[in-house]
């Protein structure tokens, strides 16, 4: 296998990655100045065929208290979307993590269970650390005679407790709550992609308009606040990634795979390459890799990093072939 | 076992003080939800209805053919900040229902702009300290010559009068008065004829 086919790989995903990013943008200038109505990420489409920001659409019709027919359906698509491909939206079409790396702000890898606490295994050995990962942190997975008891409840209670111990997850019950009681989507007044598209149209409306309003000092104000001040907004504030991640436990499209030969794990050698430039942190090698790779957000950094070049992305689910050191610790999920 | 069981008490904590802060945000933010009195897109729902749905993605913003949708500003309202607003400082509305067709969360309906009682932008009303008809009767009439639903006429001294019944708030006149140019010696940038909502519409005829 050619070594260097995982770094590739991982520098197009980057190059792709940023041509997204920027069609956004091109987009949503383009629909002001030719009133295309293409729209923001928020809400995007032609004429009466669109979608919408799933964490929005669910937020009006808890707000509204209504079931509103084109909200329903442009939801379900949305849906069928994570389901597929799961945070792939946040690596690929979310400003939040350019302004971050523009800034210098990306938060620091702490060691593998960073989230969670201390972890005793993070330097250790990997086949020890695999055996007794559980007892180092929260985070850590269970033991190996557990997880191979591959029963579909276990399954579905560890993706709950995976669920449960992100904080994202309770920052949207919190978020949803406050839309239903509030009347209306409270989050968008500070959601960091709204902000970035307000922010692009005021510039606007102040440039082509002439309009002068304090909203474009306020919005980018909030914006730096929120990601740069703060620079572990996405990983544990987030209410977008928290929706997100609950698809992306069953999203199996485009998730990395670990070429278990050429890993240096393999041999001993207590590599985290992939974690420390994993925007989620997530550790392939651990007992819950694969639920883990829920959060995935397909930017191809940890293929990039890897320094035998054993991580690839393949968009195709494979069933058989995906990460983890110990393929029994998890069962084939049907797709 | 035990350790699972600690994390799922942490869980409910953390699940506990998620759900307590949205309900505080929420309380916090309810009594301000529906306080931009501005005119809304044609056929939008009412301001608290509009308010619950509409997510400020400006996608309806972005379509308008005739740009007299803007976003609200931080000092126009902060926490209606980004929803849509209509200004006629340019243009007027054509009701083309462009908005009503790109809105993803049905905030705006349908409209028959020859039937504003049913729903309209707002009431065009006339300002007498700013129209030029008033100071020197006769010398303008643009307004009346521009109205698309005849909803403009002169009375006995060819000053224009606005029939409420007729007018939608599609803002022809607004756009075209020439008061603000003609005037503009005097100071002043407010033009003879505006659009109002129709809350400050029965606030002024109340008073």
């Amino acid at each position: 296998m050619n070594p260097e086919k995982g770094p590739q790989q991982g520098r197009a995903i980057r190059r792709a990655r940023t041509v997204t990013l920027l069609a956004v943008f091109v987009a949503v200038i383009v629909s002001l100045a030719f009133d295309s109505g293409l729209g923001t990420p928020s809400s995007f489409g032609i004429g009466e065929f669109f979608l919408l920001c799933p964490l929005g659409g669910l937020e009006a019709l808890l707000a509204s208290k209504a079931l509103i027919p084109v909200t329903l359906i442009s939801l379900a698509v949305v849906a069928v979307g994570a389901l597929l491909l799961g945070r792939s939206w946040c690596a690929w079409g979310c400003p939040a993590p350019v302004i971050r790396r523009f800034f210098k702000r990306e938060p620091k890898f702490e060691g593998l269970g960073s989230g969670e606490g201390p972890n005793a295994c993070a330097a250790g050995h990997p086949t020890d650390a695999l055996a007794t990962e559980d007892e180092g942190a929260g985070n850590g997975g269970k033991p190996q005679g557990c997880a191979a008891k591959t029963a579909v409840r276990s399954l579905w209670r560890d993706r709950l407790a995976h669920a449960g111990r992100d904080p994202r997850t309770w920052t949207l019950v919190a978020v949803l709550v406050a839309a239903l009681i509030a009347g209306f989507p409270l989050f968008c007044l500070v959601c960091p992609i709204g902000l970035t598209f307000g922010t692009v149209g005021s510039l606007w409306h102040l440039i082509v308009d002439k309009q002068m309003t304090f909203s474009v000092l306020v919005f980018p104000a909030a914006l730096l606040v929120e990601l740069v001040l703060y620079r572990k907004w996405c990983m544990n504030l987030c209410p977008i990634a928290g929706l997100l991640n609950l698809f992306g436990q069953f999203a199996q499209f485009g998730r990395p795979r670990i070429n278990e030969a050429t890993c240096l794990r393999a041999d001993g050698t207590p590599c985290t390459a992939c974690t420390a430039v994993c925007s989620e942190r997530i550790d392939m090698h651990d007992a819950d890799g694969a639920i883990q790779l829920g959060d995935c957000t397909r930017c191809g950094e940890c293929a990039k990093a890897c320094p035998t070049g054993s991580i690839t992305f393949a968009l195709k689910a494979q069933g058989e072939d995906r990460p983890a050191v110990a393929p029994t610790a998890e069962e084939p999920v049907a797709g | 076992m035990a350790k699972s069981r600690g994390i799922e008490r942490r869980t409910l904590l953390i699940g506990g003080a998620a759900v307590a802060a949205g309900v505080l945000c929420g309380a916090a933010a309810l009594p301000l939800a529906a306080q931009a009195d501005v005119l809304r897109p044609p056929g939008s729902l009412p301001e608290d209805e509009f308010m619950a749905r509409c997510i400020r993605c400006e996608r309806c913003i972005s379509v308008c053919p005739t740009d007299v949708l803007a976003p609200l500003t931080v000092e126009q309202g902060v926490l209606a900040v980004r929803t849509p607003f209509v200004t006629f400082a340019a243009d007027s509305c054509t009701f083309c229902d462009e908005c009503r067709k790109v809105c993803p969360t049905a905030a705006i309906g349908t409209v028959d702009p020859y039937q504003p009682a049913l729903g309209r932008i707002g009431v065009a009303v006339v300002e007498p300290d700013r129209c030029v008809a008033f100071d020197q009767a006769g010398t303008c009439g643009v307004c009346v010559d521009a109205c698309p639903y005849e909803a403009l006429s002169f009375d006995e001294g060819r000053r224009p009068v606005v029939e409420a019944e007729k007018c939608n708030g599609c803002g022809e006149c607004v756009k075209i008065c020439p008061a603000n140019v003609l005037t503009s010696f005097s100071g002043g940038s407010q033009r003879g004829i505006n659009v109002l909502t129709t809350k400050q519409y029965a606030e002024r005829s109340a008073s």
